[in-house]
Order: structure tokens, then sequence, then C-alpha cells
């Protein structure tokens, strides 16, 4: 690429990328690593629209199979990840939007309000439907 | 007392003796993005000035300061693993030219910038605005060119040219 000659003889250092090498790095790490619980999620929810295609009785074995302390612990887990990914996603969304007067801070608090809001919804709509 | 200080050549250039490394890759990439104005019609210089208000001026002058100083590519944990990756330094130069309101230069760079080795080789790590010395942000440079080269996918590409009015 491009029209200007590589220096013939270099010597190239290779090593792995050091992804512990600053606070940057560990954070970026982090925030990546709580997605694979988001997905992990996704998955478990999609296998239990599968089993509720497969009739009543196969729904409620799936249901219960869900309130066992070992699937609660799961779904801790992935709430903990979900929250830490919500939190440090906002937290990072300035940059990814075009320069404006708006302070970054107010950015990401707008961020975690929506997701705040949003997460009350969906618990209600929930709520009022178990209810019936 | 101030730890220690580890003096070494730029990470991920090649290493021509000592602390001297071998740019070339980068004055390639720098070269690609076509860091030059690039307006709608040829301009002579008896065109007279060609002026722009303080808020466009605005737009693109934090994106203007780079040195080229290439601590932004040492940092940098893709270009290690991507050497095609275009990198934070010419990447942000990239947004100050399509930020400017003389410039109308996106579509000349936009195979550039929506190639796999442009905004899309950034998976955001942000160490690059980190280590700026002159507080360009490349982080916030490429990431808001990510929706940006988004755009030009559905065919909204014209939304990108800067206004030319005072915002």
């Amino acid at each position: 690429m491009g029209r200007h000659q590589a220096v013939a003889r270099t010597y190239r250092r290779t090593h792995p990328v050091d992804w512990g090498r600053s606070v940057h790095r560990r954070r970026y790490m982090r925030r990546e690593l709580t997605s694979v619980f988001l997905i992990a999620y996704a998955l478990v929810l999609l296998f239990g629209l599968w089993r509720l295609s497969q009739g009543e009785a196969a729904f409620e074995a799936w249901r219960a199979a869900m309130s066992h302390p070992l699937a609660v612990l799961g779904h801790a887990v992935i709430f903990v990840a979900a929250l830490y990914q919500t939190i440090s996603w906002f937290q990072v969304m300035p940059r990814t939007l075009p320069d404006s007067q708006t302070k970054p801070a107010t950015i990401t608090r707008a961020g975690w309000a929506a997701a705040a809001v949003a997460s009350v919804l969906v618990l209600v709509l929930f709520m009022v439907g178990g209810a019936k | 007392m101030p730890g220690p200080v580890r003096i070494e050549a730029l990470d991920n250039f090649p290493v021509i003796r000592d602390l001297v490394i071998d740019q070339t890759s980068f004055l390639n990439k720098l070269e690609a993005v076509k860091p030059w104005l690039i307006p709608k019609a040829k301009r002579t210089p008896a065109d007279g000035p060609n002026r722009q208000t303080p808020q466009q001026m605005q737009k693109y002058h934090a994106y203007a300061q780079c040195i080229n100083c290439l601590l932004c590519y040492a940092a940098c944990p893709q270009i290690g693993l991507k050497p095609d990756f275009a990198g934070p330094a010419a990447l942000a130069l990239m947004h100050r030219y399509n930020a400017d309101s003389r410039d109308q230069g996106w579509p000349a760079r936009a195979e550039m910038a929506n190639a796999e080795g442009g905004v899309w080789g950034c998976t955001y790590v942000g160490e690059c605005s980190e280590v700026c010395p002159k507080a360009v942000d490349p982080a916030h440079a490429i990431n808001q060119n990510k929706a940006n080269s988004a755009l030009d996918y559905f065919g909204l590409g014209k939304l990108l040219a800067p206004s030319e009015g005072g915002q």
C-alpha cells in the first residue's frame, strides 16, 4: 500500500498483545467480556422459547429447571454482568456520537436514565402480564 | 518519588536501530486518507480567501492538532494485531478534513473509511486518546465515523457533507 518503500532491513519485535498493560485496556477487556454473558442469557431465553413451542409440559419443565439454585445463581451472575455492561458502555458512549456542546457526563447520565426507565417498564409489563 | 521510566522504540513499528523506527507504513496510511482539502469546485488564488466562521473551524480544530508523533500507534492493540488497520492518527486526520466546511471529500475518502482497515478496524479500546499529547482524541474521531460509515452504506452519504452555513 502506498508509494513509500519500507526500509529494507529492520528488526521486528514480535510479542503477544498485552491486554493487561494499562487500566484502559483492562477496562476495555472487562466491558467486552460482559457481553459474553448477555449472549449466554439470550441463548437461555431462546431455549425457553424453543421449549414453549414443544407444548405446556416442556415449558413447565424448563421453568422448573430455571428455579434450580444453580440456575438462579447463573441468573444472578448474568444480572451483575449486564449491569456492568450497561454502566460501562454508557460511560464510553459520548465518543461514539458526533461532536456537540453537550457535556460527556450528561450523555452518560442520559444513557443510564434511559436504561433504568426501560428496565422498570419491562419489569412492570411482565408483572402486569404475569398477574393475569 | 516518580516511578521508573522505561525508554524503548515505539511499539508496533519495525526497528531500524536503537530507538529509530521505520514509519513507512504510517506515511502510506496517512496518504491513503487524502489529508488535504477536496473542495466541490476547483479554486484559484483569484477566488480570494476561503473563509469560514469560528463555529465551522471549531468542528475540526481539535483534530488538526495532530503532530504525527505515533504514540497512538504504539498504544493501539489493534495495530499490533492488524498491521493493515489505518490507525488512530490517520483516521483522526481523515475526520479533520471531512469535518471542514471547505471540504467535500467524503466520497473520495469513503472507500478507505468503510474498508476493513478503516474505521471498523477500531474496537474502541480508547488508549490512543489517553496517550495523545495534543488532546486530539482519535477514539472520538474514529467512533463517530462508524455512524457516518453506516449512513454511507445505506446510501445516505450526502448527509455527511459539512454544512456550509454557520453551524
